[in-house]
């Protein structure tokens, strides 16, 4: 069964939803979360979506409990999974600085991105049918917010524009299955590429 | 002693052997015969020292002519130096006379008459005649083979000096083979250190190249300018292209140097890939894509996460290489049974088949290579690192069909 395939245009996709910072159920449980233990142990306990957002607002974890996931490479952002079960995968993404994302988009029905270190900008873009991609917008996400996504098809680039190093705390439910890509080149623009994708 | 009733016990066995006809007369005549044709010297000698009888060959022997040496005292057939010393020998021998050869371990001389000396071998014996005891010699001149001898000794010690100078010349060779085996670990040392150095110095102005020039993209990406997009794409591939080169010589040196240990760790191989995926999409020529498939629940591994980047990364990397525009290169990746596999897959310019038989060896490149940039250590290092992860490659290939199959265990062993 394949469960992830990368494909660079999206033949799928009839255009994208997406809810940012969408207000979460400030009746839940608000004490602050202060490990990823207790974050995975609240994850696990409510094994439910709509939960999660607001769970992720508690995030209070020094940097110190997060350590153990951070890794770092000169030539690429880096992806360490935390934990994945049927119903979510997490992720710690560790960008160097000018470090990006390519533009993409994936499957799963909700993510929630949350900046815990540096700043990292998330550009968005729309797929045009048979015109190529546009960059739509362009938001700074700084640490303690929580960038919700909604199911559908959201393209989109993150890059790490502060001097420093940046980290971003991803939750994907379910854990995706299709990651695609796409050349931002090849879109709308010009229909030859003058380079490599980038 | 040679009794006169032994002798005579042999004459009468020899008279009664079977088919035998001599008569005692014809034994006698025998012995004559032989005292006059033998080849030795026969000499007898009375106590007191004078030669009573001799053969001839004794007198062709020393020199003198039929009847000269009869009464004369044996040491007469001595080199002077020896005479006195003789006669003091003899009558010790008279007083306790065996049957011995003589001067053991000694040089015997023989002096002929014209006062030349000769090599000879001397064996005693005595008898009896009517209660008078008699000393018979039997002479050899033994010229030939102390010549002989001697010849030989020389032979051996030359042979002796030649193995010496030999053997000396072998230490020297050896010495030399040992410097200068010395002198090339020493170089390939400094070689090595030499690479590395540069490597790493050659990177680290790589790198910094590469920022500024991510800059002046990310400044420019507004403006659109199609020429300078186009020439910092230029720039960013060929810095990519150094920079590997650089890296291949590194990974090459630190294996060969044995630097390099397996450090297993839990990798999530689908977010590995797709790291790698994004680091290399940059590679891509316009229209390449790369699609990666995952096949099977399972995806975690106990791997050396570099060592798996690497063999990834090469076999990817020249995926993209050897196709052309437009061409898609593709990466599966499944685990099953302990196993995991990863295939790349290409539509690419092929392997030659008699390039096929050495494409993992270092420094090589397929005859269709030619115009495209590569060390020919890529798929070398894969195979290093693959043989220290416990796993496997094969590939199969013909113009616009390559696949390469990685086979590796799915948790490697601190053993391995």
């Amino acid at each position: 069964m394949a469960i992830l395939t990368f494909v660079r245009y999206g033949a799928e996709q009839s255009g994208y939803v997406r809810e940012v910072n969408k207000p979460v159920d400030r009746h839940m449980h608000s004490t602050p979360i202060t490990s990823i233990r207790e974050l995975l142990q609240e994850l696990l306990r409510h094994r439910d979506p709509e939960a999660y957002g607001a769970i992720l607002l508690r995030y209070a974890v020094p940097t110190y409990d997060l350590e153990t996931y951070f890794r770092w490479n000169t030539r690429h952002y880096t992806r360490t999974c935390i934990h994945r079960n049927e119903e979510f995968e997490l992720l710690v993404i560790c960008y160097e600085p000018g470090q990006r994302t390519s533009l993409h988009d994936y499957d799963s029905q909700m993510a929630w991105i949350h900046p815990v270190m540096g700043e990292v900008v998330e550009e968005r873009f729309a797929l045009i049918p048979g015109n190529g991609i546009r960059r739509t917008s362009e938001v700074h996400r700084h640490p303690g917010e929580v960038d919700r996504i909604s199911e559908g098809i959201a393209i989109r680039r993150f890059t790490n524009v502060g001097p420093g190093r940046a980290v971003t705390v991803n939750l994907y439910a379910k854990p995706m299955s299709k990651w695609r890509v796409y050349d931002e080149h090849t879109g709308a623009t010009t229909i030859t590429s003058p380079g490599p994708p980038r | 002693m040679i009794s006169t009733s032994t002798t005579q016990g042999y004459l009468a066995a020899m008279m009664n052997n079977a088919g035998s006809s001599f008569e005692p007369k014809d034994l006698e005549r025998i012995g004559q015969l032989l005292f006059a044709t033998a080849a030795e010297g026969l000499v007898v000698v009375a106590m007191k020292g004078d030669i009573l009888m001799h053969n001839p060959r004794l007198n062709a022997m020393f020199g003198y002519t039929d009847g000269a040496l009869l009464g004369k005292p044996i040491e007469v057939l001595l080199p002077d130096a020896v005479r006195s010393r003789h006669t003091a020998h003899r009558e010790a021998y008279d007083k306790k006379p065996v049957q011995r050869s003589m001067g053991i371990g000694m040089d015997l001389w023989g002096k002929r008459k014209d006062g030349s000396v000769f090599p000879v071998e001397v064996s005693l014996n005595h008898f009896e005649v009517n209660g008078e005891r008699f000393v018979m010699g039997l002479v050899t001149d033994i010229t030939l083979r102390r010549k002989a001898e001697e010849d030989l000794q020389r032979t051996n010690q030359e042979l002796e000096q030649r193995v010496e100078q030999r053997t000396a010349e072998l230490r020297a060779a050896e010495h030399s083979v040992r410097e200068a085996l010395e002198k090339e670990k020493e170089l390939h040392g400094l070689k090595g250190r030499f690479v590395s150095m540069a490597s790493h110095e050659f990177r680290t102005p790589l790198s910094t190249i590469m920022s500024s020039v991510d800059l002046i993209g990310r400044y420019t990406e507004e403006a659109a300018d199609e020429k300078v997009t186009k020439h910092v794409a230029r720039i960013r591939t060929k810095v990519r292209e150094m920079t590997a080169m650089l890296n291949e010589f590194l990974s090459l040196e630190k294996i060969e140097q044995g630097q390099i240990l397996c450090s297993p760790a839990e990798i999530d191989i689908v977010h590995l890939c797709i790291e790698l995926m994004e680091e290399l999409r940059p590679l891509a020529k316009p229209g390449q894509t790369i699609d990666y498939d995952h096949q099977g629940e399972e995806r975690t591994v106990l791997l050396d996460r570099q060592m798996l980047s690497n063999v990834i990364t090469n076999l990817v990397t020249n995926a993209l290489k050897y196709s052309k525009e437009g061409q898609a290169a593709e990466l599966r990746t499944s685990i099953a049974d302990g196993k995991l596999t990863i295939t790349v897959k290409d539509r690419g310019i092929g392997i030659p088949e008699e390039d096929q038989q050495h494409l993992f060896e270092r420094f090589f490149r397929g005859g269709n290579t030619t115009n495209i940039q590569g060390t020919g250590l890529g798929l070398n290092i894969v195979v290093r690192y693959l043989d220290l992860l416990g796993g496997t490659i094969s590939f199969t290939s013909a113009p616009g069909n390559t696949e390469f199959t990685v086979a590796l265990p799915q948790h490697l062993s601190i053993e391995q």
